[in-house]
């Protein structure tokens, strides 16, 4: 008897890996990337009058927000932003095509959730993390004679980092940029 | 004995009768509504689209709401559009009525990357959960589309669209449907 408990208990973690599923007395964080979102709205859209012909550009307007929802109780720290630029047949464009995309450090922690109540926590606990995708370099090659006539450009996000119990995080999402000659 | 045949049995019948697998279910969305500038259509100016309404976010602003009737959350990555012109396309190039529009992307149309949660049911008190997201339909070469052929008057653009994403237990799915825009 004593045997095949231990054979069950060698086994289960095997059986925890193959199905997928987290390991409960070391659990990695559950964190879904939910949402990119620009102006209330779901692309970034930029129309020329908002381009002053000289002076300060104000990139407000084409802010993004990233949510995120960790739906557990393990936090994540995100330490690395990567944003790669393409245009619709998915060559890279920009500037930053050079150095393999446009590359930050920082730091932000994804908050866990505190309790089990789904009244409270509902889904989980949203984070969000505000960036500027759009910046001088991706607006002179919008506005650059060259670039395609449909002006559509897409940008893929890649956050990265780690949880609190050391497993690795890595979440993706793209988002279209649309300019409006 | 018995029962250890019924169980298999009992699976093959789900998935032959198209039934879901309770153990994993699939999330089912359906189209509840589109919102554009003229209500439930789009409305254009073909003389002015390629110039003032190019600029104009109103005109442009394009919502899709979709219910999730399961209890399983989505997340939503790219939609594609394919765009048809409802009567015959004139020109250098001319197709006939109802075609989709080659300079457009043709059948294939054109696909955008976005970033959607479509919330899941968390009781059973209501009949789905709605999720609200806005398309960029009305792009910068449809109004340049419409700005250079009058022959969309005729009859105005259907554009096709079909939202994909993956659900929480791993399943593809997807939500189609048909915005109108009128042009005048």
């Amino acid at each position: 008897m004593k045997n095949h408990m231990r054979i069950a208990a060698a086994f289960l973690p095997v059986v925890l890996l193959a199905t997928g599923c987290r390991n409960p007395f070391d659990p990695s964080c559950d964190v879904e990337f939910t949402a990119l979102i620009a102006g209330n709205m779901n692309s970034v859209f930029i129309y020329s009058y908002q381009i002053p012909g000289s002076g300060t550009i104000n990139f407000d307007p084409w802010k993004v927000t990233a949510q995120f929802l960790v739906r557990n109780k393990v936090a994540a720290m995100i330490t690395s932003i990567l944003i790669t630029y393409t245009d619709l047949d998915g060559n890279e464009v920009t500037a930053y095509k050079a150095t393999g995309g446009r590359s930050f450090r920082t730091t932000f922690r994804l908050a866990p959730m505190t309790s089990n109540s789904p009244a409270s926590q509902g889904e989980g606990t949203e984070t969000t993390i505000s960036l500027y995708v759009v910046d001088k370099k991706v607006l002179d090659e919008l506005l650059s004679p060259s670039y395609p006539t449909n002006k559509f450009m897409f940008a893929n996000i890649v956050f990265r980092g780690e949880d609190e119990n050391g497993y690795d995080v890595r979440l993706e999402g793209r988002i279209a940029i649309y300019y409006y000659q | 004995m018995k029962a250890r045949r019924l169980v298999p049995a009992a699976l093959a019948v789900l998935a032959v009768s198209g039934c879901q697998n309770p153990f994993d279910p699939q999330a089912d969305l359906r189209l509840i509504l589109w919102e554009a500038n003229g209500g439930l259509v789009a409305q254009l100016t073909q003389a002015l689209a390629s110039t003032t309404e190019k600029q104009n976010t109103w005109l442009q602003t394009v919502k899709m709401t979709i219910g999730n009737y399961s209890s399983v959350p989505v997340t939503l990555t790219s939609y594609t559009v394919v765009y048809r012109q409802v009567g015959a396309q004139t020109g250098a190039y001319p197709q006939p009525a109802g075609s989709p529009i080659p300079s457009l992307g043709g059948a294939s149309g054109r696909r955008f990357p976005f970033l959607v949660h479509a919330t899941a049911l968390t009781s059973n008190f209501a009949q789905f959960s709605s999720t609200g997201f806005w398309v960029r339909i009305i792009t910068s070469e449809l109004l340049d589309y419409i700005g250079n052929n009058t022959s969309t008057i005729n009859g105005g653009i259907d554009c096709e669209v079909e939202v994909f994403g993956s659900d929480h237990n791993g399943h593809n799915v997807s939500v189609s449907g048909t915005l109108h825009v009128e042009i005048f």
